[in-house]
């Protein structure tokens, strides 16, 4: 697809070429005198008028030599050029055609005080081989100020106009928004922290024996019951039915346990007497003490 | 009546039989302890394993250190009841003679009857034997004969399934364990076993092992006293009703085996038999170990060897009985609660 140019633009980059190729005619032969190699290069310069400062100019080089590809050397850098002009960038670009284009852009930097005549500067580009060189002609062009030198001062052209006045915004309702958002957040957040401190109390509460110390309360140290419930503590800490001879398991699943390995081993053996035994054992644990310790060392691994 | 001191002897006696026995074999010492508890307990053992894990060797040690006579029977597609009952020849003088065959031949005096590779015999024949297992009894000639002091131990290739008759479940009930062998793990036992030339020779490796340690005509007698020495409380009774009724209904003590549904696992649990088999074996256990009163430990020690067989599955799980009977006697064990 063919890019659509401005016809102002297009105008002058025909007048342009035109006097580029008129040129290229009368002084071929002294150019080939000159230097071989040296060639007016194809250009499509901005328009010659109607700038102000500020205004970015577009300077473009087809980069083919009598028809073949031109590679150039470097691409010239970005600096100001003298009081008027600085050379924003240089770009290398493909039209639609297939066309290779050198994309110069500058700006005007500076305000002249009255209509004044400026030119984009001639220079020259050399290829990689540093045989062919493309040549760009100094490009005239006009720029105006923006304002007369002098204000007259009448109505509203006074030297300097004081500053716009801010418009003013509604606050309230974004404040009323803000708060309710904030609010919305605490609450959620204080939730959530309410749940989590609720949902880690009961995972502690509903840890084997803290539930079994719940439950030795409401029984009598000693007694059959008192014992099943700290078995059945071991049991559900270990996963499976804790026996004196798996006891190596259970401390493998709890090693906080290890701290008082006498004291369970103890536990069991007294068990089996006073369970599966003859007589009842001599000097049982205390039961409900036994359990504190236990809990104590289960909390320890409680996070 | 006997008395503790005897039983005390007694215990020594048994326990002398398993170092007997550890003399020849090496790396087995639990099957070794079951087969101990299985003669006290006065039951029979169907022993399983791979081939050449020396099932044959545990039991001819086993028979010789017992004492008593041992009869040895060998199980073939063509073994027919007769075979085990009579044996008829010719003489050298033309006359036929029936005279009595391996089962009877040594009348009250039969001690372990060892039938080798049970599963190639013909279901006629294991009848047969079951009902000699069972009741001790045989008929022929027109009268009973009695073997009162017979041990069975029987053995079975897992391995091969061509040309056998597997056992029925009824039949598998009768035997109180069911013990699987396995090849030793441990790297000196199995070195020892391939390197060393004392265990090559089989007959050789039997001499060993000091024949008759036990007086066998007694162990009624003393299989009845440990039975009745050994105590059970009310706890450990309750523990054993438990089991009982986790091998019907697992699921209701949170039993669960991968890759089984548990509702639909079970068939038929442990038979009263079973059971009874279960509580004798157990009794034998506390014995050997010197109480006179059961704890959880004498019954896990039995009952994946008394139970395993006797839980039956559905159809579906039947065949994957070798890979669920394990885990679902493992976690039985690990949940069912005691003492409670």
């Amino acid at each position: 697809m063919v890019p659509r140019k401005p016809p102002a633009r297009q105008t002058w980059r025909i007048v342009a070429i035109a006097a580029l190729i008129a040129a290229s005619v009368v002084g071929s032969a002294v150019a080939v005198a000159e230097t071989a190699t040296a060639t007016d290069a194809v250009v499509e310069q901005p328009r010659p008028f109607g700038h102000v400062i500020g205004d970015v100019l577009e300077q473009r080089i087809l980069l083919q030599n009598a028809g073949r590809d031109f590679a150039p050397a470097a691409l010239p850098r970005a600096e100001r050029l003298g009081v008027w002009l600085e050379r924003r960038s240089a770009e290398l670009a493909t039209s639609a055609d297939g066309h290779r284009w050198l994309v110069i852009t500058y700006q005007l930097v500076n305000a002249p005080q009255g209509l004044t005549v400026v030119s984009l500067p001639a220079w020259e580009i050399k290829s990689k081989t540093g045989q062919e060189s493309l040549k760009i002609a100094e490009w005239p062009l006009t720029v105006a100020p923006l304002t007369p030198r002098f204000a007259s001062g009448a109505g509203g052209l006074a030297d300097l106009l004081p500053d716009h006045a801010p418009p003013q915004v509604a606050t309230e309702p974004i404040r009323r928004r803000l708060w309710i958002g904030l609010g919305s957040c605490a609450l959620l957040l204080t939730a959530w922290l309410g749940w989590l401190v609720w949902r880690n109390r009961r995972a502690a509460a509903n840890q084997p024996f803290a539930r079994a110390l719940r439950e030795l309360r409401d029984s009598v140290d000693g007694s059959p019951q008192s014992w099943q419930i700290l078995h059945r503590a071991f049991d559900a800490t270990a996963g499976h039915v804790v026996r004196f001879a798996t006891l190596d398991n259970l401390f493998e699943k709890a090693p906080q346990f290890e701290a008082l390995r006498a004291q369970i081993e103890q536990f069991f053996i007294q068990s089996a007497e006073l369970f599966f035994g003859s007589a009842p054992p001599q000097n049982p644990l205390p039961l409900q003490a036994f359990c504190r310790a236990l809990r104590r060392l289960e909390k320890s691994r409680e996070r | 009546m006997i008395s503790e001191e005897q039983l005390q002897d007694w215990r020594g006696a048994a326990l002398r039989v398993e170092q007997e026995v550890g003399k020849a074999i090496i790396g087995q010492q639990g099957t070794v302890r079951l087969l101990n508890v299985a003669l006290f307990g006065r039951g029979h053992v169907l022993l399983e394993g791979d081939v050449g894990v020396g099932k044959t060797t545990i039991l001819r040690a086993f028979a010789r250190a017992v004492g008593g006579d041992f009869e040895r029977v060998e199980g073939t597609i063509d073994l027919m009841p007769g075979d085990l009952v009579y044996h008829t020849y010719v003489d050298a003088d033309g006359k036929p003679h029936i005279e009595p065959g391996p089962l009877l031949r040594h009348g009250e005096r039969l001690t372990t009857f060892f039938f080798n590779e049970i599963n190639r015999a013909r279901p006629q024949v294991q009848s047969l034997l079951l009902r000699a297992m069972a009741e001790r009894t045989v008929s022929a000639f027109n009268k009973e004969w009695r073997f009162p002091h017979m041990t069975v131990f029987a053995d079975r290739n897992r391995i091969e399934k061509e040309e056998t008759f597997e056992l029925a479940s009824a039949a598998r009930d009768r035997f109180m364990f069911e013990l699987r062998m396995t090849t030793p793990t441990d790297p000196a036992i199995r070195r020892s076993l391939v390197f060393n030339p004392d265990f090559h020779d089989v007959d050789e490796l039997l001499q060993r092992v000091s024949p008759g340690i036990l007086p066998w005509n007694e162990l009624n007698r003393i299989g009845s006293a440990i039975q009745h020495a050994v105590k059970a409380s009310e706890a450990l009774e309750r523990y054993v009703m438990d089991l009982w009724d986790a091998t019907h209904a697992p699921q209701k003590f949170g039993v669960h085996v991968d890759g089984v549904d548990m509702n639909k696992l079970v068939l038929a649990g442990a038979s009263p038999r079973g059971m009874m088999m279960l509580m004798r074996a157990a009794r034998v256990v506390a014995w050997l170990d010197g109480r006179t009163h059961l704890v959880p430990d004498d019954i896990q020690a039995v009952v994946a060897a008394t139970l395993g067989h006797r839980i039956f599955f559905t159809p579906v799980y039947e065949l994957r009985r070798a890979q669920i009977a394990d885990a679902l006697v493992k976690q039985i064990l690990d949940s069912v609660p005691t003492p409670r």
